[in-house]
């Protein structure tokens, strides 16, 4: 008798020890995974509208934050909050009409709570530089990463 | 020790059989975004036509395709063209068409795709003093034009100075 209140206990605290995992091969998905802004103008802005979304299924609720980062390809463009010359900004909104969370190379809350099997549409807003000093095209990532609340 | 050794069996099976992992599998993702500055530059040479000495109702040219423009744009452009009165060191032409000491430049290009010149070597554009006049039509991203000039000189001198004029290219979106 003793011998089974034993492995009882040694089971239940094993299962108690160890999470009850939930791993899915991509817990954070976010479409679509590019964005072209095609050619642009000095000094002017250009709103993708709620072309991304971010989807949780994790398992969790998670905290969704944003950073950019500078972009490549000839003289390269520095990301700030400010625009100048060969310097861009990038903004993101949730709802495609105001772009209020300036987007900069570290995280940023992008979205306070996004409950597990859940989605959340979002956009970005590209403020290009006050001067171009070269007409190559340019690349760079904007980077969405969960974090489990 | 028998049920000792069971019980630490059954943990290690229970521990191999329950996943061990991460909270989240993926939490990151990355959206690539790509932009094109609309960006019109360009640069010509040769920067000089050294003429030499020039005789009356004479038409001396450049030869064909003497200039050429480095095109260094993002976007399609177009090209026109205008210069300056002439200009000298004593007496100065006037700019116009041929007569006495008055005499014009006119240009052609051979890389036109629209309206301006019609060929290369036709010079069938009078290249004017202020506002210019389209070149080349049209000039594809990444194609670098070429263009001639010609000068229709005076139907006569009365002095023997040496002329200059400034000509200038100037590109703009297409």
């Amino acid at each position: 008798m003793k011998f089974f209140i034993s492995l009882l206990v040694a089971v239940t605290l094993i299962v108690a020890g160890v999470p009850v995992l939930k791993v899915n091969a991509q817990d954070i998905s976010n479409s679509p995974n590019s964005y072209a802004f095609g050619t642009l103008d000095a000094s002017s802005s250009y709103p993708t509208g709620l072309n991304f979304t971010v989807e949780n299924n994790s398992g969790y609720d998670v905290r969704i934050t944003i950073r950019g980062s500078d972009m490549t390809g000839g003289i390269p463009w520095t990301l700030s909050d400010t625009p100048g010359p060969d310097i861009y900004g990038l903004k993101a909104g949730l709802d495609g009409v105001s772009y209020d969370i300036t987007v900069t190379t570290t995280n940023t809350t992008l979205i306070e709570n996004l409950t597990d099997n859940s989605s959340q549409q979002w956009g970005l807003e590209l403020l290009s530089p006050t001067s171009f000093s070269d007409g190559v095209q340019k690349s760079g990532n904007v980077t969405l990463t969960a974090t489990q609340l | 020790m028998k049920r000792t050794t069971i019980v630490v069996i059954v943990m290690s099976l229970l521990v191999a059989i329950l996943p061990v992992g991460l909270a989240l599998a993926q939490t990151s993702q990355d959206v690539t975004v790509t932009a094109t500055p609309s960006f019109i530059s360009i640069s010509n040479s040769s920067g000089t036509w050294p003429i030499g000495t020039v005789s009356a109702n004479s038409t001396p040219n450049t030869t064909t395709g003497y200039f050429t423009i480095t095109n260094t744009s993002s976007e399609a452009i177009d090209i026109s063209i205008n210069c300056t009165d002439w200009s000298s060191g004593g007496s100065a032409w006037t700019y116009g068409a041929p007569a006495a000491d008055t005499a014009n430049l006119t240009a052609s290009s051979g890389d036109s795709t629209g309206g301006g010149s019609s060929g290369a070597g036709l010079y069938d554009i009078d290249v004017p003093v202020g506002t210019g006049a389209l070149l080349i039509d049209a000039v594809a991203v990444a194609v670098d034009p070429t263009w001639e000039l010609q000068l229709n000189a005076p139907t006569s001198f009365t002095f023997g100075d040496e002329q200059t004029t400034i000509v200038t290219i100037t590109a703009t979106t297409d």
